[in-house]
């Protein structure tokens, strides 16, 4: 064996004799000319070490000068003498030592190290042959030299030497070292940690983020784009203070909340939050018009216009303010309260945010976790409420109806649809990339689930925990919660998210998150179409994270940042892309970057609007509201989002008829692609919605997606189903169909959509159905159908405890199966 | 498809009015409110179980059979003493004998929990046998807890002084009452370390009858005075007997209820924590006082508890935001952490919050375990209105191990212990 370790192996001998096997004998690094190089500094001196600059100067020190200095620390020095980067100089100086080169000659090493933690305070290895470190290892904030226990087992043989360097100055900015010398095999050594665990437990490095405070003007001017995108400051302080949040109509002016009242409601009447309306009007991406809409309102987190008014959510309230006069806009009458019970008072951030129009026509938004709120509409006895803590939710505007769309998550601040029609929210402390689906229960940031809906909450009386006078009704049997969309997180470290704060610029820069877009303009390159935009609070930034289809749903890859302010204050809390594919952004602006009580805890003074603008897009003035129902008919497939989707809301306000219906059945039937296809359905569905009829043949498309979303808008009425309609021959033929599409249809994606579906059928009813779906085995390693699949069943075995037994026989899904058995056991402890 | 389309389109109703869908709505919520349906439900659930062990017995595919098995081990888990389904000795005679051993170990668990006494007794010989691995023995004791073991009250006085399981036994003992425990206890507390002596007091203060001869212990210096921790105080005090309370002021002296004013009491401590000069605390020694008074519950750099949140990313940099949660927990807390008091039927008090529930048993995280309680074994459950982490934390301490600890609280990073 002609190896590197012959001397190793040769004083291993040695000491197996002498002192029993496993014993390591310490080897000294030897130099070209073989002598023992003074790597321990007992010469007294630095020979054998080249010095530069100037931190080094009297260096080595004799003794312990720790102790004398500091009764908290000691040098725990080996020998006499050792380096200790502050005791002659301070933290003011830099410098290196570089020793002379020495070949690796035994397995492992180890050396003693402290001082500073910065990346800029270390000791590494140098291989000379690619003259890059085989490791680095910084100090940990003391002047206690601790050994450190090196593999080298992988560069037997290799020319190396040391590098001991001190390149930062100020709060701990020098390095303390001692002692480099070989082992023959793994030594213990008191006190000593492994490199490995050093490297795997080490603080990510903290972010350097250059500037602070910065006026809206240089702010845009500093901030990172890609190349070709420009940031425009929109509009600043003192013409907008306090964005909380936003939304843009059907001209393409932005309705900017500015919350001044955060973090805590005042005395009634006593609000002093504002609706400001912001328009650019001669077309220099800054606005030129600014309109105060409305004054004194109280806690505003959510906010959004159709239907002839604003929607605004002030916990307790969603509010309605119908509007006069558009082009001066003013409020029309006072707030009409559509909902209460939105708490406001448990917790300061977490309130109902923001509202977003869905393609099916419903007001969607968000609510946080540890805000506990029993909402219904004015006067609702408890009984006619539903819980909500955290979840998406939606809010029929001309129904008035009222539901939790899916259940769990932590904060999510922001929401926004794909050209599927999906929902994709960002989270806080959780991991932060969604895909939300229709009667999903997600992984919680605390607490426990709840009963959605009616029968859910029925069923479950018996779990209920109290929050003062609201009464939250358990869901205890959900066994299994979907976990994230992404495969990735955006904070480094493995100490938790919270750890990660100020330290994760590699990684995205942060687990706080607040706005959500899925850009679909149409100005941007069209790389950027589809992507996923998400304000980064610690990273001041924006990430993108870039969806892939994955079985029934998406996978969520993490893209290169989309933009950085490299200004710590910046905090982007949500986007909105205008008719042009530009994209405004809201960003609070706070030195202060976390949530607290202290109501004088934020700069009130500041905020911003910024507008991104790619290759010179220039702004163009329009007004839909003014086409007529058949320009609005021709928008309705446009691939620009924004003009899709406020012609989509502006028909759903004026109504179709049958003709016009009939021309958007045929686009769904005969469109060349998917997204003009679902554009034509959702458009189709929302002046009158979808009936079997009208279904029919989108159901028998050869586009899943237009089979599944024909399925949802046909489920969106079942809640409202009397009972007794149930019991009907008809029902049961309803049920057979659907439980045809589950057992026959190909598509995960369709098969997900009934599970969606089906939750909303009485639990008597679902049997046949959810026989079909649990035969699907191939269903059993996706992301969601199986857990989608037992939400649905559960209710069903409780309600039919006979049944369970069929359903388990048919089950293919062994997820599925177990919590049949598991189900069905906790029912005879209860019955017992 | 043409007999769906008729069947669907009864239901949705073609052109039906907006007005009259909102009637429609209005009165599925009536419908839907009918009650009764539960005690049908639960009455048909031992017939369904029935057939489910039947399939069990018949199935020969080791997966169902994994997931049958795991599915009921579940669903049962924290029950006790359930009457055995029919049809399980054929699962137990067929099963037990599986090559699965996975399958095997299950089957005997459930046989356990439907008190199988062949299983019992086979526990508490590995329990009481010193020559047993430490951690199987655990593992018995635990089992024999958890299956209600009539015999498991005199095993654990038997092993109270067997160092190999005794934390474990003291644990457990909190769940009977019985006169001799305290004074068990209380002989063996000075040989305790630290971790068994935390377990010990817990015990002692779970029900008035533990509590006296703890407070009895203080007052005569056998327990130490200082090893009474704030929060255990609280425990203590949670008991709301006059009796004791009397014997808290007389060996702890008297916690203030009342809040003093936020914003003096934080000036106060500030100037107290600055007298100490420039660098007012040290950072190892602090160490020392969070580990004491602060890592059973807290996280903080890379060691402490689960119980509270993880202050290691909290704005620590700010003595007013430390002060602020450490004086007054009570004034920013989520619901999260709130405290629930639960009682038992037989007088044990547990302070906690509440994890959730698995099968008819509620898990509580403790400062020091977690607890899990039968919900028919509940005689009541509030949600304080205070939070898990008491008050006077550190009013406690002395002037200088508080700067210390506020010191420590406030570094970037991890500091050495000291040596």
């Amino acid at each position: 064996m002609s190896s590197p370790y012959v001397s190793g192996l040769f004083a291993l001998g040695i000491g197996l004799g002498l002192s029993g096997a496993g014993h390591a004998e310490v080897v000294k690094p030897v130099g070209k000319d073989g002598h023992v190089l003074n790597l321990d500094f007992e010469t007294g001196d630095l020979r054998d070490w080249k010095t530069e600059g100037d931190a080094f100067e009297g260096q080595p020190l004799r003794g312990d000068v720790v102790v004398t200095r500091r009764a908290d620390m000691k040098s725990a020095h080996q020998g006499q003498h050792w380096i200790g980067g502050f005791e002659k100089h301070g933290d003011g100086r830099q410098g290196v030592l570089t020793s002379e080169t020495f070949k690796v000659s035994q397995p492992w090493a180890s050396f003693r190290v402290a001082g500073g933690r910065w990346p800029t305070t270390r000791v590494e290895l140098i291989d000379v042959g690619t003259q890059k470190p085989l490791f680095q290892v910084s100090g940990d904030e003391s002047e206690t030299l601790r050994p450190v226990v090196v593999d080298l087992t992988q560069h037997a043989g290799k020319d190396v030497f040391l590098r001991v360097v001190d390149q930062q100055v100020g709060h701990w900015g020098h390095i303390n070292f001692d002692e480099f010398v070989f082992h023959t095999a793994k030594p213990k050594l008191e006190g000593a940690v492994a490199l490995a665990d050093i490297q795997k437990n080490a603080p990510p490095p903290a972010d350097d983020v250059p500037f602070a405070g910065l006026t809206a003007a240089e702010a845009a001017e500093k901030a990172t784009l890609p190349p070709g995108f420009r940031m425009h400051a929109f509009a600043a302080e003192p013409d907008v203070q306090q964005p909380i949040a936003f939304c843009d109509d059907d001209r393409g002016r932005l309705w900017v909340a500015e919350g001044y009242c955060y973090p805590r409601r005042r005395e009634e009447g006593q609000g002093i939050d504002r609706i400001v309306v912001l328009e650019d009007t001669d077309g220099d991406h800054r606005f030129d018009k600014r309109t105060v809409f409305m004054e004194k309102l109280n806690l505003v987190s959510g906010i959004e216009v159709g239907f002839g008014g604003v929607w605004i959510g002030a916990a307790p309230h969603l509010m309605f303010v119908p509007v006069s006069d558009w082009d001066n806009p003013k409020p029309a009458g006072e707030p009409k309260v559509l909902l209460d019970g939105w708490d406001f008072a448990a917790d300061t951030h977490e309130t109902l945010n923001t509202f977003n129009w869905g393609p099916d026509g419903w007001l969607y938004g968000c609510h946080g976790v540890f805000c506990p709120s029993h909402v219904g509409k004015p006067g609702a006895s408890s009984e006619e409420r539903q819980w909500v803590d955290c979840a998406a939710w939606r809010y029929h505007p001309v129904r008035h109806t009222f539901e939790v769309f899916s259940e769990g998550g932590s904060n999510p601040w922001g929401i926004d649809f794909d050209e599927h029609g999906q929902l994709w929210a960002e989270m806080c402390v959780i991991p932060h990339l969604w895909h939300l689906v229709q009667g999903g229960r997600y992984e919680r940031q605390g607490g426990e689930h709840y009963a959605v809906g009616s029968e859910e909450v029925r069923r479950n009386a018996r779990h209920v925990q109290k929050f003062g006078a609201r009464t939250k009704t358990l869901f205890p049997y959900f066994y299994e919660d979907i976990k994230m969309s992404g495969d990735h997180l955006h904070y480094a470290g493995n100490k938790g998210p919270h750890a990660g704060n100020g330290r994760s610029d590699q990684a995205g820069g942060g687990h706080a998150h607040a706005g959500m877009m899925v850009y679909l303009g149409t100005s941007w390159p069209e790389r950027y179409r589809g992507n996923l935009f998400m304000g980064n609070i610690h990273g001041q930034r924006i990430n993108m994270d870039v969806p892939e289809f994955r079985g029934s749903g998406y996978v969520g890859h993490h893209g290169p940042d989309f933009l950085n302010f490299n200004d710590r204050w910046s905090q982007v809390l949500n986007f909105r892309y205008d008719p042009d594919g530009s994209v405004y952004l809201i960003d609070w602006y706070d030195k202060n970057q976390c949530h607290h009580n202290n109501m004088d805890g934020h700069d009130r003074s500041n905020g911003r609007v910024y507008k991104v603008v790619y290759n010179g897009q220039k702004k163009t003035q329009v007004d839909l509201a003014k086409r007529s129902t058949t320009e609005l008919m021709g928008l309705v497939g446009s691939k620009n989002e924004w003009m899709s989707r406020h012609a989509r809301r502006l028909l759903q306000e004026r109504g179709l008829d049958e003709g016009q219906r009939a021309t958007l059945s045929a686009q769904v039937m005969n469109a060349s692609d998917t997204p003009a296809r679902l554009r034509a359905l959702w458009a189709m569905h929302l002046s009158q919605p979808l009936t079997m009829r009208d279904a029919q043949p989108f159901l028998g498309h050869p586009d899943a997606w237009v089979r599944a979303w024909a399925l949802q808008l046909l489920g969106e009425l079942i809640p409202a189903m009397p009972a007794e309609r149930w019991e009907t021959e008809g029902a049961a033929g309803a049920l057979s169909g659907l439980a045809g599409i589950a057992r026959e249809d190909s598509s995960p994606v369709v098969r997900r959509f009934v599970a969606s579906l089906i939750q909303r059928v009485p639990a008597k009813k679902r049997h046949e159905v959810l026989t079909a779906l649990l035969g699907h085995a191939e269903d059993a390693s996706d992301h969601q159908l199986p857990l989608l699949y037992w939400y649905a069943t559960e209710g069903t075995i409780v309600e039919d405890p006979d049944s369970a037994v069929d359903l388990l026989k048919a089950c293919r899904i062994p997820k599925v199966r177990e919590f049949i058995a598991r189900r069905l056991a906790a029912l005879t402890v209860a019955s017992k | 498809m043409e007999e769906m389309q008729d069947t669907w389109s009864e239901w949705i109703g073609e052109g039906m009015s907006m007005k009259k869908l909102g009637g429609w709505i209005c009165a599925a919520g009536l419908v839907l409110a009918g009650g009764g349906w539960m005690e049908n439900a639960t009455a048909a659930a031992p017939e369904a179980m029935a057939r489910l062990v039947r399939v069990l017995a018949e199935t020969d595919d080791a997966q169902v059979q994994l997931d049958v098995l795991r599915g009921l081990s579940a669903g049962y888990r924290g029950q006790q003493r359930l009457p055995m389904p029919a049809g399980w000795e054929q699962v137990e005679s067929k099963l037990g004998g599986s090559a699965n051993a996975d399958v095997r170990s299950l089957v005997q668990t459930l046989s356990l929990t439907f008190g199988s006494q062949g299983a019992l007794k086979a526990l508490r010989e590995i329990a009481a046998d010193a020559r047993a691995d430490a951690g199987a023995r655990q593992n018995a004791l635990d089992s024999l807890m958890a299956s209600k073991d009539p015999q498991l009250a005199g095993l654990l006085q038997k092993l109270v002084s067997d160092a190999a399981v005794r934390g474990t036994v003291i644990r457990l003992m909190a769940a009977f009452d019985d006169p001799a425990t305290p004074g068990l206890i209380l002989g063996e507390y000075s040989r305790l370390p630290a971790g068994e002596k935390r377990d010990a007091l817990n015990t002692l203060a779970s029900r008035v009858s533990y509590a006296k001869p703890l407070l009895t212990a203080v007052g005569a210096g056998k327990v130490a005075r200082t090893d009474l921790t704030a929060e255990l105080i609280r425990q203590l005090r949670n008991l709301k007997n006059a009796d004791l309370e009397k014997q808290i002021t007389e060996v702890w002296g008297v916690m203030k209820d009342t809040s003093p004013d936020m914003a003096k009491e934080i000036e106060r401590y500030k100037a107290l924590y600055w007298k100490g000069g420039s660098t007012p605390g040290d950072a190892s020694r602090g160490r020392v006082v969070f580990n004491q008074v602060c890592a059973q519950c807290h996280h903080l750099f890379d060691f402490g508890g689960a119980v509270g949140p993880d202050i290691t990313g909290a704005n620590r940099g700010d003595i007013d935001y430390l002060l602020q949660n450490i004086l007054f927990p009570n004034a920013v807390i989520p619901n999260e952490y709130r405290q629930s008091l639960v009682e038992t039927k037989d007088g044990r008090l547990i302070s906690g919050i509440v994890k959730g529930q698995e099968g008819g048993t509620l898990l509580i995280q403790t400062a020091n375990e977690v607890v899990r309680v039968a919900l028919a074994d509940i005689s009541s459950r509030e949600q304080a209105e205070n939070s898990m982490m008491p008050e006077g934390l550190i009013s406690q301490l002395g002037e200088q191990p508080m700067r210390d600890l506020l010191y420590y609280l406030g570094r970037p990073g991890q500091v050495p212990l000291p040596k």
